[in-house]
């Protein structure tokens, strides 16, 4: 398919079905499914006055922070995990059991430790956010065709030049498509760590909307973590175009040298 | 042994010719004990400026272990490398490596035009240098104008070339070739060579070749030198004095040429030989 005709159904599709909800929610009565006109009028009015600077903007900055820290924590022990063998063995009990926690488990730790508030979430999201970087890291570190490391060698290239101009972008298809699953676990965990425990932000904003039965205003609560982990994704995507553009090409030219 | 130690042969040999890859005594064992494998034995061989010299051997002797531990890729167990006069004990400064994996030793994410400044990005040349130098290489090779491709756009013969291109702008005092035209289909294998030879004449480069194919060796060098089966040695080193500047029909159909063929093949193939 060509990439208009690709970059078409994306608007497509959300039109339709935005437009059939509209029609089909119209004649609501269902307190449960008030007609989508309704929704949206909260929607704006919420997000873009009255909770704009309580609710949206810390839940947006926190799961940026948490990303950011998460991101570039998970890609540094994650190249030293893959470098080092050893260094991995020994840890990779460690990670695994710490990985295998859910995020919502964590939360009463992380109210100990750091009460209610920004340091608290923001590390609850760079741990989920951590976890599939590092795997993907590690992954992507240890697979370098050895090929690369030799001619960079060969060239007389330092450790540093080599880590920085052939390791990470070798492994970096791979540290991106972590990146991919860490956007979601990452925006998952911002909405769990402020709804269960602070007093702001889009999770805690939806559970408040529903137990004080303003169900339009839940509804708006749901299209908004929709449209951001819609909007993460978007930037993600047009990131990953500019700097893997060159995979996508050599991938491609290598499936087709096998198949010939 | 004792030719090395006197002083009137190493002045004779400094004023006739400079070495400029010089192996002496070189061994290579593999792991230790009674597991051990001696891939090379005992090797002693040196490359003067501006000869272009093959090694070829059978399949599986320790072309590849020599070749590395020329490289500094690897340390050899016993005795040492120079190469322009200093002892290799890592990668050389004055040594540029051509693999055979063409695919492989090309980083994909960087244009060619990278692939072949790269390195000398990392040597901190001066961005004009860099630019000047990678212009010319490219021109020797054939790729002028191809800077801003990807290596996986062009054909293998042409991503060979750039990673030739890459070892001349490093201006090395010594290119290294680890069999580079072994995975090409024969008719870039043979545009290859000649544009090898025809660089080699132009640039008056030192060039150390590695082969496993026999015809090839014969084309390409002043010198073959034939290793024997592992623990390697030297079974014999042939002098080529084919005229040049040789070409695929006439230098392939040449008599000397037919001779020469047979006679490395029959050393390979560990036959008794006319000389």
């Amino acid at each position: 398919m060509t990439r208009l005709g690709q970059a078409g159904i994306g608007i497509v599709v959300p039109v339709v079905f935005f437009s059939l909800w509209w029609v089909l929610s119209e004649g609501s009565t269902s307190p449960y499914f008030p007609p989508l006109r309704r929704t949206l009028a909260a929607f704006l009015e919420i997000w873009f006055f009255s909770r704009f600077f309580t609710d949206l903007l810390p839940s947006v900055g926190h799961f940026l922070s948490g990303l950011a820290i998460g991101v570039v924590a998970g890609v540094v022990v994650g190249t030293l995990m893959g470098l080092l063998p050893r260094f991995s063995r020994d840890v990779s009990p460690m990670t695994e059991f710490v990985r295998a926690i859910p995020t919502a488990a964590l939360v009463p730790l992380g109210l100990i430790l750091f009460g209610t508030g920004f340091v608290m979430e923001t590390f609850l999201i760079s741990l989920a956010v951590f976890f599939p970087i590092l795997v993907s890291t590690t992954a992507g570190v240890r697979g370098v065709d050895p090929v690369y490391l030799e001619v960079a060698r060969s060239y007389g290239l330092s450790f540093a030049d080599r880590l920085w101009h052939v390791i990470i972008p070798a492994a970096a298809p791979q540290i991106l498509a972590g990146c991919r699953v860490a956007i979601a676990f990452g925006l998952a965990a911002t909405v769990i760590a402020n709804m269960v425990a602070s007093g702001s932000g889009l999770g805690f904003f939806i559970v408040d909307a529903q137990t004080s039965f303003r169900l339009p205003d839940m509804w708006a609560g749901l299209i908004m973590i929709g449209l951001l982990g819609y909007l993460a994704n978007t930037a993600f995507v047009l990131v990953e175009h500019r700097l893997l553009g060159w995979h996508r090409g050599w991938r491609g030219a290598t499936q087709a040298a096998r198949a010939a | 042994m004792s030719g090395r130690q006197d002083p009137t042969a190493s002045a004779r040999a400094q004023t006739a010719k400079t070495p400029v890859l010089e192996v002496r005594d070189l061994g290579v064992t593999y792991g230790s004990g009674p597991g051990a494998v001696m891939a090379i034995r005992e090797l002693s061989f040196s490359v003067d400026l501006g000869e272009f010299v093959c090694i070829v051997g059978p399949s599986g002797c320790g072309k590849t272990t020599l070749l590395k531990s020329i490289a500094g890729l690897l340390s050899p167990t016993r005795g040492e490398a120079y190469v322009a006069g200093k002892r290799v004990e890592g990668p050389p400064k004055d040594l540029a490596l051509v693999f055979q994996e063409y695919n492989r030793s090309l980083l994909p994410w960087l244009s060619v035009g990278d692939n072949v400044t790269f390195p000398l990005a990392a040597r901190k040349v001066p961005k004009a240098d860099q630019l000047a130098r990678r212009k010319a290489a490219l021109a020797q090779v054939g790729l002028l104008g191809f800077d801003e491709k990807y290596p996986w756009q062009l054909s293998g013969g042409m991503q060979q070339r750039v990673a030739i291109a890459r070892g001349l702008a490093y201006e090395p005092a010594v290119l290294l070739m680890d069999e580079p035209f072994a995975s090409l289909d024969a008719q870039s294998r043979a545009d290859l060579e000649d544009l090898v030879l025809k660089v080699q004449r132009d640039t008056g480069l030192t060039v150390v070749f590695v082969t496993h194919d026999i015809d090839e060796s014969v084309y390409e060098a002043d010198r073959v030198i034939v290793l024997t089966q592992r623990p390697t040695t030297i079974r014999q080193v042939i002098g080529v004095d084919l005229p040049k500047p040789r070409d695929q029909i006439t230098t392939k159909a040449h008599p000397e040429f037919v001779r020469l063929r047979t006679e490395v093949l029959k050393l390979i193939k560990n036959e008794p030989t006319a000389s």
